[in-house]
């Protein structure tokens, strides 16, 4: 049985516990998991937050964003706005000390 | 001692009306840090088409961007390019504990279980709030209309300052689409200040 929601492949197995999408031309997607917010879909204007203007077939972490916890995030068309938790870095650090 | 979780908030992407709260109306293609809400202890942000805000554990709504239609209900239809706060609701003593944004209208609910909105209205007929779902036993669902009327308010101008929703029940959730808005409330609890 196939499904209308194709899992990409780089996010099979983990968890996505907030999942959020806007629209411009191309469908904006992302996702956080453990507090590391991933972006995919459309980018003319900068929105995946990666640092240029491609567009984006597959989830890739916003690296400016990698040494926080995002707790929360919400698309608008075609701009992106993020809430970090400055206290839970901290717990973040002990959990994940590699980060 | 346990600290305040004092959140900071990001954005980037579209520039357009100063709706990333930089202060510019400029592109940004990486996250960038809006330092004023740093000492606010935002716990909920939202973005609009044309706005975006923020609201902090106090419940008060910050919001910064486009402003035309009255959308960041500052009483005015001005862009604010660095967040401002919506000081009607402080005035009312209105404490938020939900903010939605759509396309050029958004919409609260207070810690009383009560709908407002503020923003676009663009009426070309009457709102109608229809009550739907009445056979469901634990929620009714109020659907504010759709296109035209989508603030769920009689009147045919922009709302430049928040206005209550009228409703018969409290509301447990209040969403805004692109030019509609859906208000789901709960027929269990009491109804807020109506005499049976």
């Amino acid at each position: 049985m196939s499904s209308i929601f194709q899992v990409p492949e780089s996010l099979e197995y983990r968890e996505a516990p907030h999942l959020s999408c806007g629209v411009r031309v191309r469908l904006l997607m992302m996702m956080i998991e453990s507090g590391r917010l991933y972006q995919w879909g459309g980018g003319e204007l900068g929105q995946l937050g990666q640092g240029t203007v491609v567009n984006l077939d597959t989830p890739q972490l916003v690296k400016r964003l990698s040494q926080r916890v995002v707790s929360q995030v919400s698309l608008g068309r075609s701009h992106t706005v993020a809430l970090t938790s400055t206290l839970r870095n901290e717990l973040a650090s002990k959990a994940f000390p590699d980060r | 001692m346990l600290l305040p979780d004092t959140g900071e908030v990001f954005t980037w992407g579209e520039g357009m009306w100063g709706k990333l709260g930089t202060g510019f109306d400029h592109n940004e293609h990486e996250p960038v840090l809006i330092p004023s809400l740093s000492d606010k202890e935002i716990v909920q942000v939202a973005a609009g088409y044309s706005h975006s805000g923020a609201r902090t554990a106090s419940g008060e709504i910050w919001m910064w961007g486009g402003g035309e239609l009255g959308q960041l209900g500052l009483g005015n239809r001005q862009n604010a390019m660095l967040p401002r706060r919506v000081e009607w609701l402080i005035e009312h003593e209105i404490r938020v504990r939900s903010l939605s944004l759509g396309c050029a209208h958004t919409m609260i609910v207070s810690e009383h279980d009560e709908v407002y909105a503020w923003g676009e209205q663009k009426v070309r007929q009457r709102p109608s709030v229809d009550m739907c779902g009445a056979s469901m036993p634990y929620a009714h669902a109020a659907l504010c209309a759709v296109q035209w009327g989508k603030l769920g308010v009689a009147t045919n101008t922009d709302l430049l300052i928040p206005t209550r929703v009228d409703l018969l029940y409290r509301v447990s959730v209040a969403c805004c689409g692109y030019a509609h808005s859906i208000i789901v409330t709960n027929a269990r609890m009491s109804p807020p200040s109506f005499e049976a």
